[in-house]
């Protein structure tokens, strides 16, 4: 093989080895502004919103059940109950999931249910214990069901975020780890290609070169055989060729 | 010393190694894994780093018996190196130590591992680990077929132990022919393997991995619970078989294949290798039949399972042998100790100095009856000469003292005596299982992580024959003139 290529395939190799590494770290990084976006902008926001219904549920929850313990008509159940179903619809605007579109819809489901249910009482004469009673069999486990809805997509963004962090984790590594060992590589590589320039280039002509002067100052015959087939072959050739009649013309 | 012939070698086991990443690489492409850049990225830096000497250095007709060494253990360190940046890359349980570990566990053929959730590994990975096993039992078989017999008419006495008398009398390793045929019989049967537990049921790739992990006497599995997730005795059985021939010695299956079935016959080696594994099974099935199982064939199972898992230096497990009684643990440490025959893909100090340590023995007392006798050490019946019984000794002891001080190393980093001395003996004979927090059901992620280092070194000094590694670090050995 030429010198030429030679030295180009120790160059290329090591651009492709470097190439890569970067390429790969970059790939990586757009990951990373993704993720860190799914984290922050995403499941963090729909954790938030999740925690503000499941809060807004119980402390109306709370009110209602005073009132109605109370006859009371201080507390707007429908205002504050419309402020939940505005609050969730919010949570649908975020990129979701096939298991979060079917939990936000069980959600909205059942606390339409709920909240119908608070206007089926229709029986004012009852005591507060029948009244907690009723409220027990028809709006308590409907309350119950909405909140534990609620948790689970509190729960499936938490878990989700905790492997995005891991994911991230990974990531960097894999993000890092073609750099460091591009470096390195890229230095023990220098070091290979150092010793066989020197050994198959450098070597060769400093040892034609001392054989040349010795033939020139004191006459002595070239001995030197290069192992390689490039150029170094081919000048050696050419000197064994001018050294032969140069000893030609002496005789002569 | 020619360093450039060395590189260009090298270059080919590192070649070698970017086929198999290839594979592992395709692999996680079909099943669209998290693994697909780091074993295509270490494939990349293979190849680049195979072919460069390749390029340079013009082929060469002969390499000395150092040279022949030291490409041998320059090619296993950097596969090693190689092999663990998949790992570290990937990441999960991978730190740059557990990379380390399971990537010489691999390539030594011990088969131990820091991985407690294997399943959850991408298949790519779980591929590329058997993949190690593979390429480093096919090192063992041209190193210690090759490599140390031309070291042992060097002049290096010691590396004669590594072949029975009645192998070196059989063939000529050194001939490049014979090391093929050896290397198409590792192949061969790898494939009838394969072959055999797909036949049994198991799916491709488990099949091949673990062919590449019984063949290679390694012991990685692609289940949590090793072999005993199969819940398979037909497969238990394929497997038994092919432990028992890995832990032949090659050139003995190379005789049966060239139909020397003679040479096979009159081996002292084989014979002791098949006569202890059978005592010892029906010893430890009667023992563990009167304390851990219910019937006599269950506890033959495990027991011949396990007997010869351990026996050969594979590591695989069907059964919890932890739990067994104090005898049949025993047995397995001491079969830790000795492990399969010289010659073959299995580590430890090997049967064939066991003989000629115990005939040495015997030697001796019969010297201290009859002072005047002159009395020779014969195996095969041929004479076994004195410097081979004297170098045989000095590597059981030296392997002794390495497992001592591995052990001990070990039990000063706070685990205890029995876990770190059995690892200790585990890591040295490339075994993997040992006793403790370390048995043949769990894994080596408990161990610190220094001491994770030092079971590497003793994997790699068991691996090398301890002088392996030593003489490949002597300055004196790169200053020698060609």
């Amino acid at each position: 093989m030429k010198l030429r290529y030679k030295i180009l395939s120790g160059f290329a190799i090591l651009a492709i080895m470097l190439f890569v590494a970067g390429a790969w770290s970059i790939f990586q990084m757009k990951y990373f502004s993704e993720s860190l976006e799914d984290i922050i902008g995403s499941r963090y926001e729909k954790i938030g919103f999740a925690k503000s219904i499941n809060e807004l549920l119980e402390s109306n929850d709370r009110k209602a059940l005073l009132n109605f313990l109370e006859n009371s008509s201080q507390f707007n159940f429908d205002k504050y109950g419309n402020d939940f179903l505005s609050i969730l619809n919010q949570i649908e605007k975020y990129k979701i999931t096939k298991e979060e579109k079917e939990l936000l819809s069980q959600i909205e489901r059942l606390y339409k249910k709920y909240y119908a249910n608070w206007h089926t009482f229709n029986n004012p004469s009852h005591t507060s214990g029948e009244k907690l009673k009723w409220y027990k069999e028809n709006v308590k486990p409907l309350f119950d069901s909405v909140q534990e809805k609620i948790n689970k997509l509190i729960e499936i963004n938490q878990v989700k975020m905790i492997s995005t962090a891991q994911e991230i984790k990974d990531r960097t590594r894999r993000a890092i780890i073609p750099g460091v060992v591009a470096i390195i590589a890229a230095i023990v590589f220098t070091l290979l290609f150092n010793y066989f320039v020197n050994h198959y280039m450098i070597k060769p002509i400093i040892i034609l070169k001392k054989q040349v002067d010795d033939f020139i100052s004191k006459g002595v015959p070239l001995t030197f055989r290069p192992v390689t087939d490039d150029e170094i072959a081919r000048l050696t050739e050419s000197i064994y060729l001018l050294t032969s009649h140069v000893d030609k013309d002496i005789q002569e | 010393m020619r360093l450039y012939v060395i590189f260009r070698y090298i270059g080919f086991v590192i070649l070698l190694n970017a086929l198999f990443l290839l594979v592992s690489s395709g692999i996680s492409f079909y099943y669209n894994e998290s693994s697909l850049f780091p074993l295509l990225y270490t494939t990349i830096i293979a190849v680049l780093f195979g072919i460069f000497p390749i390029i340079f250095v013009p082929a060469v007709d002969d390499i000395t018996h150092i040279e022949g060494l030291l490409i041998v253990v320059g090619s296993w360190l950097l596969s090693c190196l190689l092999g663990m940046i998949p790992y570290v890359m990937w990441g999960g349980e991978f730190t740059i130590t557990n990379a380390w570990f399971e990537s010489v566990s691999g390539y030594t053929t011990t088969g131990a591992s820091i991985l407690t959730e294997i399943e959850s590994l991408p298949l790519g990975i779980l591929f590329w680990r058997a993949s190690t096993h593979w390429i480093g039992g096919m090192g063992i078989i041209i190193f210690v077929l090759s490599v140390m017999p031309s070291l042992g008419s060097a002049g290096m006495i010691l590396y004669r132990s590594e072949m029975s008398p009645a192998a070196l009398r059989q063939f000529k390793m050194r001939s490049r022919d014979a090391v093929r045929l050896i290397l198409w019989i590792y192949l061969g049967i790898t494939v009838i393997e394969t072959s055999l537990l797909l036949l049994a049921g198991l799916n491709l790739f488990d099949a091949i991995t673990h062919a590449f992990s019984t063949v290679a006497t390694g012991g990685f599995s692609t289940k949590n619970s090793s072999v005993a997730a199969f819940h398979s005795l037909t497969v238990e059985i394929i497997i038994m078989i092919f432990m028992l021939l890995s832990g032949m010695n090659f050139a003995l299956l190379f005789s049966a294949v060239t139909g020397k079935f003679e040479d096979v016959k009159v081996s002292t080696v084989a014979k002791y290798y098949v006569g202890i594994n059978i005592i010892v099974i029906f010893l430890v099935s009667l023992n563990t039949y009167s304390n851990n199982y219910s019937s006599y064939w269950e506890a033959l199972r495990y027991s011949a399972f396990q007997v010869l898992s351990v026996g050969t230096s594979t590591g695989f497990a069907n059964a919890d042998s932890s739990v067994w009684p104090p005898f049949s643990q025993m047995i397995l440490v001491i079969l830790t100790l000795q492990c399969a025959s010289a010659g073959s893909t299995s580590g430890g100090i090997k049967v064939d100095r066991i003989i000629i340590f115990i005939k040495s023995l015997e030697k001796k007392i019969k010297q201290t009856l009859h002072p005047n006798a002159v009395i020779t050490i014969t195996m095969d019946k041929k004479k076994v000469d004195e410097e081979l019984v004297n170098s045989t000794i000095l590597y059981i002891l030296t392997y002794i003292f390495v497992v001592a001080l591995s052990g001990l190393s070990v039990t000063a980093m706070g685990v205890d005596m029995i876990s770190a001395y059995s690892g200790a003996a585990a890591m040295m004979g490339n075994v993997g299982p040992g006793l403790g927090i370390v048995g043949s059901l769990e894994n080596y992620s408990a161990i610190p992580a220094l001491g994770k280092w030092v079971y590497s070194l003793t994997m790699i000094l068991g691996r090398l024959e301890i002088y392996g590694l030593i003489i490949f670090f002597l300055p004196s050995t790169w200053k020698r003139k060609y």
